[in-house]
C-alpha cells in the first residue's frame, strides 16, 4: 500500500511538474488575488465554463509575436508528449504491481480453500 | 465483478492519453487546466468511497444482526481508500490553486471544508483502533461511519456554497449541466470512469486480503 501511495504522489508530481518554473516565486499571469471584492468577478466561481483555448484567438497575441507562437507550440507539444510518456510508464509500473498483488491474493485464496 | 475492475488496465492509459493529447487546454487556465482530469475524478471517488462505507455500515446495523462483520471490514476499507483519494484530491487541488490563484493554500471555504472532512475520517480510524478490544466495536464504528457519511454532502456541496469562494462550481452545479466543451467532457468522463474502476479494484483487493486475514484468525482461534 505504501508503494501505491508513493507512486500516486510521484505521478501527480509529474503531472504538475511541467507547469512549475524553477524559482518562480511570483504569481502567474492569470493569478487571482485571494482577498478583495474585485477578484470575485473573475468568473472562477461562477460555473464550470471551461472553454478550449484558441491558438491565436482572444489570447492577446499580436501579429508581431504571432510568428514566434508556432515554435513555442511545438515545444509545448514535445513537453506534453514527454509528460504523457512518463505518466504512462508510472501507470504501467503501478499496474504491474497491482496485478502481482492480485495474483498473490488469488494464490492465497486457492491455498486457503484447500483442506 | 473483479473482472470488470480489471478494465482499469485499459481505461486508465486511455484516460491519461486523452487528458494530455486529446483534450484542449482551457481558455484562461492554459495547460494547468489538465489537472481537471486528475483532481475532479479524485474528488468524485472520495465522495463515492465515503458513501459506500456509510451504506455498508447502514446495512450492517439494520440487516446484519451483528453477524456479518465482513460489511464492517468492507466499510473500513472503503473509508481508507476514500481518505487516500481525498488526500490526493487536496494535494492536486492545492497545486492547481497555486497555478490559478498564486498560493497553495488560502483557506478557501472548499479547502477548509475538505480538511474538516479529512479530520472526520481520521477520527474514525482513531476510534476504530481505540476500540480494538471492545466487543461492540463493529456497531460503534458503523454508527460513526453513518454519521460521517451524513456530513459528506454538507462539507462537499453545502458549506462551499454558503460562503464566497474562488473555487468553480462542481460538476453537480445549480444548472444541472456540465459546462464543458465536448472533447473536454469526454476526457473527463473517461478519467472519472478510470478512477472509479481503480477504486473498485483497490476495494476488491483490500476486501479479499481482509477475508484471508479473518479466515486465518479463525483457524488460529
Amino acid at each position: 500500500m505504501k508503494q501505491v501511495i508513493i507512486t500516486c504522489m510521484l505521478s501527480l508530481l509529474c503531472v504538475t511538474g511541467q507547469f512549475v518554473n524553477p524559482g518562480d516565486d511570483i504569481a502567474p499571469p492569470n493569478a487571482v488575488e485571494v482577498s478583495g471584492t474585485g477578484t470575485m468577478s473573475h468568473g472562477f466561481h461562477t460555473a464550470f465554463s471551461l472553454r478550449p483555448e484558441n491558438a491565436f484567438g482572444d489570447t492577446g497575441t499580436t501579429p508581431a509575436t504571432a510568428s514566434a507562437a508556432p515554435a513555442e507550440q511545438t515545444t509545448g507539444n514535445d513537453v506534453l508528449y514527454r509528460v504523457t510518456g512518463v505518466i504512462l510508464i508510472i501507470w504501467i509500473v503501478l499496474g504491474i504491481y497491482l496485478f502481482s498483488i492480485d495474483r498473490k491474493i488469488s494464490a492465497l485464496e486457492r491455498s486457503s480453500r484447500e483442506p | 465483478m473483479k473482472y470488470i475492475y480489471r478494465l482499469v488496465y485499459i481505461i486508465m492509459p486511455a484516460a491519461i492519453v486523452m487528458a494530455f493529447l486529446y483534450a484542449p487546454p482551457a481558455e484562461g487556465l492554459g495547460e494547468s487546466s489538465r489537472l481537471l482530469y486528475v483532481h475532479v475524478p479524485l474528488a468524485w471517488v472520495s465522495v463515492l468511497a465515503f458513501s459506500v462505507s456509510g451504506i455498508l455500515s447502514l446495512l450492517f446495523l439494520f440487516t446484519g444482526n451483528g453477524e456479518r462483520t465482513e460489511r464492517v471490514h468492507a466499510a473500513r476499507n472503503s473509508a481508507a481508500i476514500g481518505l487516500l483519494f481525498t488526500v490526493l484530491a487536496t494535494f492536486s487541488g492545492s497545486v492547481w490553486s497555486k497555478l490559478s490563484w498564486g498560493a497553495y493554500w488560502n483557506w478557501d471555504p472548499r479547502q477548509t471544508s475538505i480538511i474538516v472532512l479529512m479530520l472526520v475520517y481520521i477520527a474514525y480510524f482513531s476510534l476504530e483502533s481505540a476500540l480494538r478490544e471492545n466487543s461492540s466495536r463493529p456497531r460503534i464504528v458503523s454508527a460513526y461511519l453513518v454519521f460521517a457519511m451524513v456530513t459528506v454532502p454538507f462539507f462537499v456541496f453545502v458549506v462551499p456554497r454558503m460562503f464566497p469562494s474562488l473555487h468553480p462550481d462542481p460538476i453537480i452545479n445549480p444548472d444541472r449541466q456540465v459546462h464543458l466543451e465536448s472533447a473536454m467532457k469526454i476526457s473527463l468522463m473517461t478519467a472519472i470512469a478510470a478512477f472509479t474502476l481503480l477504486y473498485g479494484y483497490l476495494l476488491d483487493l483490500a476486501n479479499r486480503v481482509t477475508a484471508i486475514k479473518e479466515q486465518q484468525k479463525g483457524h488460529l482461534l
